[in-house]
C-alpha cells in the first residue's frame, strides 16, 4: 500500500474524491491537503457509514463506475493491456468496499487497472 | 476461560513475536512504535528489553491466566495496542479485514471484539450495454461478523456467509459528454498544483457539471442469495434461500434537493426461506420449523455541510427481519420480529459516534450500543 502524490493515479483518484465531496475538502475555508486525503474512510466516500457489507459493496460499485466513467471521458486515460473492465470495476469496488479501510489502500488499485497520460499507451 | 486465554496468547504472540514475521515487515513496525527522536539501534534495543521483561514476567508467575485478563482489563493498554502501527501492520497481511473493537457491557466485563469480512467477486458478465444503462449478472461471495474473546459475551453474535447471484441494472453515465474545464485544466492535477485551492474548486465545479448532465437516475441489483448465518460457537444456525432487490436512486442535478445536499438513498428487500437448526432461540422455544421471512434495509447518508454547515456526515442504517405467519409460540416468545437501527456522526476520516438500538436474528434481547472511535459501548 502506498499513497503518493508522485504518481498520477494517486493524483487522478484524490481530485475525484476530493471533487465529490468538495463540501467537505473545502470546509473551514482551507482545502484538504493530498496527504490527508489518503486517510479518508472509504465508507465514508462511498456513502457506507454503519452499513453491512452488501450495501457497503452495492454503493462502492456505483462510486467505481462514477469514477471509471468520469476519468475514461475527460481524460487521456486508458484501462492497462489486459484489464477486463469488469473485472476492473468489481476490483475496485471491492477495495472500497473493505471494512475499515482508508482511500490510500485505492491508490495502487487504480494505478493497476489505468494507463496514465505519463505512462503512454 | 480457555478461550481468553488462547485469544490473548495468539495475540501477544503476534505482537512480541518477531520470527513470526519477516525482517522488513519488523523493522517498519519498530520505526511505528518508537518516537521519532530514538534511533534505529536504540529503538531494538529498548523493544527487546521490554519483550524479554514482559515475557520473563508471564514465564516467572503460574498463574498467566489472571494476568493476561488483568491486561485485557486495562483499558490504557488497550487503546494502545489498537492504535499501535504495529498491529496494523499485521492486519494488512491478512486476506480477510479485520477490525479491533473494544466492547464494553453494560453491567460486564470488557470484551476485546473482532470485526471481520471478505467479500469476493466471483465472476460478472455484462449482456446487454445500451446508449445509458448497463445490464449484468455475477455471483458474489461474502463473510462477515463479530468474533469476541467469549462467545458468551459477543453483543453482536451473528456472523453471516453469503453465495450470491445477481442481476445489476445500472446507469452507464455516457450521456455524460466530456466538460472542457475538466479536460482544458488538466493541469491543476499535475503534482506541483494539485493542492492549490483555485484548482481544487474549479475542478470540483467541472465535476459536478458532468454528472448534473446524467440528471437522476436508479441502480437495481436483483437475485438470488443462499447464506448461512450463524452464532459465533456456531450452535445456533439458520440457512437461508433469499430472493432480494436492492434499489438507490441518485439525483446530481445541484438544483434539487436530493442533489444539492448529496442524499443517496437505498433500500433492500428480501423474503428468506429459513432452515433453522436444532439451537436457535426458536427451535427452543419449541418452534422448529421451517419458515418464510421478511427482511428489509434502508440506508442514508445525509451530508450535513450544506444543511447545518457543519463538516460532519450522518448516516442513517435500519434493518428489520420479521416471520411471515408466525406461531403463537413464536410470537409470544418475541422471536417474531428482529430490529435494529443505527445513527452514525462520522468525519471523513473517522467516526465520531454512533447509536445502535435493537437486536439482530439470534438476539434475545434488545440492546443500545454507543460506538466512539475503536471503543464500543453496551
Amino acid at each position: 500500500m502506498s499513497w503518493e502524490k508522485s504518481r498520477e493515479a494517486h493524483r487522478y483518484l484524490w481530485v475525484f474524491v476530493r471533487s465529490m465531496h468538495w463540501d467537505f475538502a473545502s470546509s473551514g475555508g482551507t482545502m484538504t491537503t493530498f496527504e490527508e486525503g489518503g486517510n479518508w474512510d472509504n465508507d465514508f466516500i462511498i456513502g457506507a457509514k454503519g452499513a453491512p457489507p452488501q450495501i457497503a459493496k452495492y454503493n462502492a460499485y456505483q462510486f467505481s463506475k462514477k469514477f471509471n466513467q468520469w476519468l475514461l471521458t475527460n481524460y487521456d486515460v486508458e484501462y492497462e493491456d489486459g484489464v477486463d473492465p469488469v473485472k476492473a470495476m468489481e476490483d475496485l469496488a471491492v477495495a472500497f468496499a473493505a471494512s475499515g479501510s482508508k482511500l490510500n489502500t485505492v491508490g495502487d488499485v487504480v494505478d493497476g487497472k489505468y494507463s496514465f497520460p505519463s505512462e503512454g499507451s | 476461560m480457555r478461550k481468553l486465554l488462547v485469544t490473548s496468547v495468539i495475540l501477544f504472540q503476534l505482537l512480541l513475536s518477531g520470527s513470526l514475521f519477516a525482517q522488513e515487515q519488523t523493522k517498519s513496525a519498530e520505526e511505528g512504535l518508537c518516537p521519532s527522536a530514538l534511533d534505529a539501534d536504540a529503538c531494538k534495543a529498548i523493544i527487546k528489553g521490554l519483550t524479554q521483561g514482559l515475557r520473563a514476567k508471564l514465564n516467572s508467575s503460574g498463574d498467566h491466566e489472571q494476568i493476561l485478563k488483568d491486561m485485557w482489563s486495562d483499558k490504557d493498554l488497550q487503546a494502545s495496542i489498537l492504535n499501535s502501527p504495529f498491529l496494523s501492520n499485521r492486519l494488512e497481511t491478512l486476506p480477510v479485514d479485520v477490525t479491533f473493537k473494544v466492547i464494553d457491557v453494560e453491567g460486564g466485563d470488557s470484551v476485546l471484539g473482532v470485526e471481520f469480512q471478505y467479500a469476493k467477486n466471483i465472476s460478472r458478465t455484462i449482456y446487454s450495454n445500451g446508449s445509458s444503462r448497463e445490464k449484468s449478472y455475477g455471483f458474489d461471495f461474502s463473510l462477515d461478523g463479530t468474533a469476541t474473546q467469549d462467545d458468551e459475551k459477543n453483543p453482536r453474535n451473528f456472523i453471516n456467509t453469503k453465495l450470491s447471484f445477481s442481476f445489476s441494472n445500472h446507469p452507464t453515465f455516457n450521456e455524460a459528454k466530456a466538460v472542457k474545464s475538466l479536460t482544458k485544466n488538466v493541469f491543476c492535477i499535475e503534482e506541483e498544483n494539485i493542492e492549490k485551492l483555485e484548482c481544487g474548486a474549479l475542478l470540483a465545479d467541472a465535476t459536478a457539471d458532468f454528472f448534473d448532465q446524467v440528471g437522476s437516475t436508479f441502480y437495481f441489483d436483483y437475485g438470488v442469495d443462499l447464506t448461512y448465518e450463524t452464532d459465533q460457537a456456531f450452535d445456533a444456525h439458520n440457512t437461508l434461500v433469499s430472493a432480494f432487490l436492492i434499489a438507490s436512486y441518485e439525483d446530481f442535478r445541484r438544483d434539487s434537493f436530493l442533489g444539492s445536499n448529496s442524499i443517496v438513498p437505498t433500500v433492500r428487500i428480501a423474503v428468506d426461506s429459513v432452515e433453522p437448526s436444532n439451537d436457535s432461540p426458536r427451535a427452543l422455544a419449541g418452534e422448529n420449523s421451517s419458515y418464510e421471512r421478511f427482511s428489509g434495509e434502508f440506508h442514508l447518508s445525509v451530508p450535513l455541510t450544506q444543511l447545518l454547515d457543519i463538516p460532519y456526515l450522518f448516516s442513517f442504517n435500519y434493518r428489520i427481519y420479521k416471520e411471515i405467519g408466525a406461531s403463537d409460540i413464536v410470537e409470544q416468545a418475541g422471536l417474531d420480529t428482529y430490529h435494529l437501527r443505527t445513527y452514525s456522526l462520522s468525519a471523513p476520516a473517522g467516526l465520531v459516534v454512533s447509536y445502535s438500538s435493537g437486536r439482530l436474528p439470534f438476539g434475545l434481547e434488545e440492546q443500545q450500543t454507543i460506538e466512539i472511535g475503536f471503543q464500543t459501548y453496551f
